[in-house]
């Protein structure tokens, strides 16, 4: 029988997917019309929006949400709630943001640059040691979004390689 | 008396046993409150906190953050006087967990026995909406809980030892108040038997039905005292009765000298005494009564009879007896005689003194005498009848002597 110890050191270790982390993050989210499922939009062709698709039955039961898979590189439709950022070239993905940064849309990105550039939900890379995100309140301010606190309390940088 | 008991222990009893109900009453009813309000507010305040460490994991349980879940239950656990704070993940899988430092042996006994009867145990959902997160399961520390108890305990316990030195203090001094007028009437009654100070009376005593028993003791003083004084009267009265029948039953109502009887009684007293001295006994007449009587009257008799009288007791000492033997006879009672001589001249000593010249009535001019006989015990008789039948027997012979010398005993002062 493991140690108490060692059985929460072992809770610790990133047991949450980065399917589970949108999901949740999404439902501490309230968006200035709340009173319809919210459209969860991934790029199409991706790794992670396909893992998202899949992961979708097994989302919190409160959680009301649609999905639509949008273009790379295009201007995704103003029906996106949330926008899952996969491949995107990158000047394109930092002029997306900073067209739709007024707006109540939650952009998703993997790597610390998405949260420079002017996204809101910055996820760790999929080799990254730890399942850390980020938040970026200037941008969460601007997009009208309120996200719950408690959740942003979770957010912390990146741990600097010792 | 068996079983019977002090006015002060009977009242200790009453209040002790008022006392006791009382504060049994208030302490079980007290305890009986003070557990359902114990039970309530530990009911609320753990369901509170229950709930308060739910909305505060929720999110990082959500986001399975064991570190920070971990952080807040710490804090929690560290500021709520918590023994352990536990989060389940639905699926049944512990996913963080904070326990307080292990309780003593005694603090895990204390804590058995009062799970058994708080709620001190509790389950609630991490989040309200989403019951498939799981739930925090939470555990209080006795410790504050086991000193509430023990605080009400010390509490009635000290109210109790108060109420008690109370209702000793008040028993004493109420027992005091009824206790002393009871006593000093109880030493009342005991001076008035042994002094029979019947004036004595109860002073008040302040309390209304120890007056009223003092005062029917009072009244009944006041009755025992006259009739008392009436008795005391009457004994007076009969005394004084009998003192006055004494006097007349041994004394010679016309003279105030003894009489016969006495005369005998106390000559027969006198021989009764064993013999180691002599007495004489004196038989005198007075002479000439009868003329006078017939002369001037029974009034005159009795003047010259009472004037006799007089200074026969004049000539002769306290401790001689001297009596009317009746009509003109007298008896004198000698007694020590301490020599006979003396006889012969007390005689002449008598004679002398009775023979002055009296005036009856401011008219009638005598000169009494008197004729006198004597007998010696034990030289001439040796019993009273002999002693007085010699007395007398000389007393003729003067007497006859006395005749033929033909001296008148009285005459007429001339008109």
């Amino acid at each position: 029988m493991p140690t108490l110890a060692a059985a929460n050191e072992q809770l610790a270790e990133g047991r949450i997917s980065p399917e589970g982390l949108i999901f949740s993050v999404i439902e501490y989210t309230r968006w200035p019309a709340a009173d319809k499922p919210a459209l969860l939009c991934v790029t199409a062709g991706g790794a992670r929006g396909a893992d998202l698709l899949r992961a979708m039955p097994s989302r919190p039961a409160a959680l009301r949400l649609d999905t639509r898979e949008i273009e790379a590189n295009r201007n995704p439709p103003t029906a996106c709630d949330v926008v899952v950022f996969e491949a995107w070239d990158l000047s394109i993905q930092r002029q997306v943001l900073r067209a739709q940064a007024d707006r109540p849309v939650m952009s998703v990105g993997f790597g610390t640059e998405f949260c420079s550039d002017g996204g809101i939900l910055c996820l760790a890379l999929p080799h990254a040691a730890d399942r850390h995100f980020e938040v970026n309140l200037d941008a969460v301010a601007r997009s009208g979004l309120r996200i719950s606190p408690r959740v942003l309390q979770l957010a912390r940088p990146p741990r600097k390689p010792a | 008396m068996k079983g019977a008991r002090s006015l002060d222990q009977a009242l200790r009893r009453g209040m002790y046993a008022t006392v006791l109900w009382a504060v049994l009453t208030v302490g079980l009813g007290g305890g009986l409150t003070a557990y359902l309000a114990v039970h309530a507010q530990t009911a609320r305040h753990i369901d509170l906190l229950a709930r308060s460490i739910a909305y505060q994991v929720e999110v990082a349980v959500a986001f399975r953050d064991a570190e920070t879940a971990r952080e807040v239950i710490r804090g929690v656990l560290g500021r709520e006087d918590l023994a352990r704070v536990q989060l389940w993940l639905a699926d049944g899988e512990l996913f963080a967990e904070a326990r307080g430092s292990t309780p003593s042996a005694w603090a895990a006994r204390g804590h058995a026995v009062l799970a058994r009867v708080l709620p001190l145990h509790m389950r609630a959902r991490l989040s309200p909406t989403r019951p498939e997160l799981g739930e925090v399961e939470i555990e209080a520390r006795v410790s504050a809980l086991g000193e509430l108890m023990l605080a009400y305990l010390a509490g009635v316990g000290a109210i109790m030892l108060t109420t008690g030195g109370v209702a000793a203090l008040v028993a004493r001094r109420v027992a005091r108040e009824i206790g002393r007028p009871i006593e000093s009437l109880r030493q009342l009654t005991r001076r008035i038997r042994n002094d029979r100070a019947f004036d004595r009376r109860a002073p008040p005593a302040g309390i209304v039905e120890i007056d009223a028993l003092s005062d029917d003791f009072n009244t009944l003083l006041d009755m025992v005292q006259t009739y008392e004084a009436e008795l005391l009267q009457r004994q007076h009265q009969l005394v004084h009765h009998n003192e006055a029948l004494s006097h007349e039953a041994f004394h010679d109502k016309l003279t105030g000298l003894f009489n016969r009887a006495h005369f005998h009684a106390a000559l027969a007293g006198a021989l009764a005494r064993p013999v180691d001295r002599e007495l004489a006994v004196l038989f005198i007449d007075a002479d000439g009564l009868k003329q006078v009587n017939d002369q001037h009257g029974h009034a005159a008799g009795d003047q010259l009879l009472q004037a006799v009288a007089m200074r026969l007791r004049r000539a002769l000492r306290e401790s001689d007896v001297v009596a009317r033997l009746g009509g003109d006879e007298f008896g004198v009672l000698l007694d020590p005689l301490p020599r006979r001589e003396h006889v012969a001249a007390l005689v002449r000593k008598i004679q002398e003194q009775v023979g002055v010249p009296l005036v009856i009535d401011g008219t009638l001019d005598v000169r009494p005498s008197v004729s006198i006989g004597w007998a010696i015990h034990p030289l001439d008789a040796g019993d009273a009848d002999a002693l007085l039948q010699h007395a007398d027997r000389v007393m003729y012979e003067n007497k006859s002597g006395k005749r033929r010398q033909a001296t008148p005993a009285a005459r007429t002062v001339p008109q």
